[in-house]
């Protein structure tokens, strides 16, 4: 059975933070035992989504907060991220289907495909001001 | 900011942007410089070498979709070069290996440049 921990990162809301985010969400998936693979795709996927915050929840301003929680129990590795800022729910957003969107050449929105791509749950709730965003990957059967 | 580092070398009329460490979305900024620097100039046959990059997001990605038009509206080409496996799974997972050609080795790449020109 994997290991059982709960670790906690606040961070200021800014894109040169997500260097140190990737930094605590690899260590723990490391820990937790995720093979290099699919603790590049947890990384990659909470970094997806601390940019979203960011740039759009935020709008770049770098005052205010993200406070990330890691908890793993049995063969779930859970990453919840918390913010203050505007309010999206990325499972309703409508993923753009690639031969059109390559086509078109587009430059951004790749982000929230990518998500839904690297993990196996989204959970995502708005209340009293703040969102709170969770993110599932489970360690796979041996 | 997150190590990252673009270089460029020529070779011929081919530039190789050797890039190395994370690209996320703070580091792509330079990215961008650097291939719109290489445009400016009028050298458009781009190989990105991927070798020594070790992390890539979708900001990354967003900065070669963003400069593919305009490179071959003047002739040229941004090709990818010496991709490791978790990038490449990356690139693979949105489809790019439809819309860029991705090689093993830079020199093929190179080759295929000079193929084209004569």
């Amino acid at each position: 059975m994997a290991e059982e921990f709960k670790a906690e990162l606040t961070v200021q809301s800014s894109m040169e933070q997500l260097e140190k985010i990737r930094g605590f969400v690899s260590k723990a998936a490391e820990m937790f035992g995720f093979k290099e693979d699919d603790g590049y795709k947890i990384v990659l996927a909470v970094d997806e989504a601390c940019s979203n915050i960011i740039r759009h929840g935020y709008g770049k301003n770098s005052d205010e907060k993200l406070h990330i929680v890691i908890q793993t129990a049995d063969n779930r590795f859970t990453v919840t991220v918390n913010d203050n800022g505007k309010s999206y729910d990325i499972r309703t957003h409508p993923l753009p289907d690639m031969d059109t969107y390559l086509a078109a050449k587009r430059k951004g929105g790749l982000g929230i495909k990518l998500i839904r791509a690297l993990v196996d749950e989204i959970e995502y709730e708005h209340r009293n001001g703040e969102n709170k965003l969770v993110l599932v990957k489970r360690l796979p059967a041996r | 900011m997150a190590s990252f580092n673009a270089s460029v070398r020529q070779s011929g009329k081919t530039y190789i942007i050797d890039i190395s460490g994370d690209l996320d979305a703070h580091t792509s900024i330079e990215l961008e410089r650097t291939i719109q620097e290489l445009i400016d100039t009028g050298r458009t046959n781009i190989i990105v070498n991927f070798s020594k990059l070790n992390y890539i997001s979708s900001a990354g990605l967003g900065v070669f979709m963003s400069f593919i038009d305009e490179v071959r509206s003047k002739g040229g080409d941004i090709k990818f070069s010496n991709m490791p496996d978790k990038i490449f799974q990356v690139f693979d997972l949105l489809g790019f290996p439809l819309l860029y050609e991705i090689y093993d080795d830079e020199n093929k790449a190179i080759e295929k440049f000079q193929m084209t020109a004569s």
